[in-house]
């Protein structure tokens, strides 16, 4: 067997589908030449470390995300189905379906916070600006270096959006109270990870300032908790107030 | 990783998977989020590594489940579930990846034509060694796309070259030589020359 057959043949030898006479002959010719001795090792190791790829967990938020589209486009579907009564605890309200759904409703209508209508990147630097922020340096443009302003408008409107967060933090706890069980234990493992987003987000700045990734990523990170605590505020106030369809309209976007 | 094989079969019948689908169909939320605590992962993994972006990946993810509920009716539970869902998931990757490639007005790669195998650069031993995890994701990022999605749904994935083929709409020997071309081309990246 020659070199070029063997590199042929390799693709049968590693899916196992190579015919027992052939794969002797194939043996006799690894034994003596090294260089295809060589290539039949490292495409078996890129098999066997292919093999050992590990699915990757997607974030909880995405869950959220997609039982609100699920819900909210098949509000009809569902609405059959619970009138056959095949659904299991149909007479009483899912309030954690009704938080995943406001979730999305908020995230996908724009927010509460429009953080990214108000912002733009700056063609020359890749820098992600406040708008009012790059006229205010149009005019003042001599007077400061382009970066540190940059900067410190960022600072500016992430301090904006943290206390805006901790208004709403303060506002969801006194809430919390009236969520089941099941829904605070969800809502506080979302918080979680968002907050683990945030701290990582914030690690990345700190070792690249510049990062403009690293600071779309912070805001994307501030944005989904602001939205998840608004949501959850407005879902409490509903439920509160005993009012379901009200919960229902607000699930539903 | 290995498709799931917990699905009872009578015939060729997945009843176990045609029964969820009936009910995701049906409206029963319990059932379709069952689906996705079954596949989320594997598919995530899927569009991580095929798109090469998380935040896409995790719209994509989004994009297949709810395309999955609205086509399910076309399930016939004559293949496992899993087939189904990565033969959908890997279209919208591809589509999402040519649209996208189309807008950068760059040059696509198609799967029936692309079909030249590297040539092998000789050397005297193995030039890869042991191959690392994070250094084999990189690499799978810079194949094509084309040979890309073949090598993780066989390699990665564990699907037979039949249903690879099934899945992309080309024939089991393309699949065959589109796996051998991402071997070979990841052996080359992988190489010392390239490291």
């Amino acid at each position: 067997m020659t070199c070029e057959v063997t590199h042929e043949r390799l693709q049968e030898q590693m899916d196992g589908a190579l015919d027992p006479v052939i794969a002797r002959e194939m043996d006799r010719h690894l034994a003596d030449c090294a260089s295809c001795r060589g290539l039949a090792a490292d495409l078996a190791a890129i098999v066997d470390a292919a093999a050992a790829v590990k699915p990757i967990e997607p974030p909880a938020h995405v869950w959220l995300q997609v039982a609100g589209r699920w819900r909210h486009d098949n509000t009809d579907l569902i609405a059959r189905y619970q009138a056959a009564g095949t659904a299991p605890r149909a007479r009483r309200p899912r309030w954690h379906l009704l938080v995943a759904a406001a979730v999305f409703a908020v995230a996908a209508g724009g927010g509460w916070i429009a953080w990214r209508a108000t912002s733009a990147v700056d063609g020359g630097t890749g820098v992600l600006l406040p708008r009012a922020s790059a006229a205010e340096r149009a005019g003042n443009a001599s007077a400061e270096p382009l970066v540190e302003t940059a900067q410190r408008d960022i600072q500016a409107a992430e301090q904006l959006y943290m206390r805006a967060i901790e208004g709403l933090e303060k506002a969801a706890a006194s809430q919390k109270d009236l969520l089941e069980p099941q829904v605070a234990a969800m809502l506080d493992r979302n918080l979680e990870v968002i907050d683990e987003a945030i701290g990582e987000s914030r690690a990345a700045m700190q070792s690249q300032p510049n990062s403009a990734v690293a600071r779309e990523s912070l805001f994307e990170a501030l944005r989904r908790k602001a939205a998840l605590l608004q949501n959850t505020i407005s879902l409490v106030s509903e439920i509160g107030r005993g009012n379901q369809a009200g919960a229902s309209r607000l699930a539903g976007g | 990783m290995i498709p799931s094989k917990d699905s009872s079969v009578i015939g060729t019948v997945y009843q176990d998977d045609l029964a969820l689908a009936e009910r995701c169909q049906a409206g029963d939320f319990e059932a379709f989020e069952a689906l996705y605590r079954e596949h989320s992962s594997r598919l995530f993994g899927l569009s991580v590594r095929m798109l090469g972006n998380r935040t896409e990946a995790e719209d994509m993810l989004q994009d297949i489940f709810l395309t999955a509920h609205r086509k399910l009716k076309s399930y016939r539970g004559d293949a496992r579930l899993s087939t189904w869902l990565f033969r959908l998931a890997t279209n919208l990757c591809l589509d999402h990846l040519r649209s996208k490639s189309s807008r950068m007005t760059q040059a696509t790669t198609s799967l029936e034509d692309d079909n030249a195998i590297e040539p092998v650069s000789p050397s005297s031993g193995p030039a890869v060694g042991a191959v690392h995890q994070i250094d084999l994701e990189r690499a799978i990022a810079r194949l094509p796309d084309g040979c890309r999605a073949a090598f993780l749904l066989h390699d990665v994935e564990g699907f037979e070259h039949g249903e690879v083929g099934s899945m992309l709409g080309i024939s089991e020997g393309t699949s065959k030589s589109q796996v051998h071309k991402a071997r070979l081309k990841l052996r080359k990246l992988l190489g010392p020359q390239t490291v």
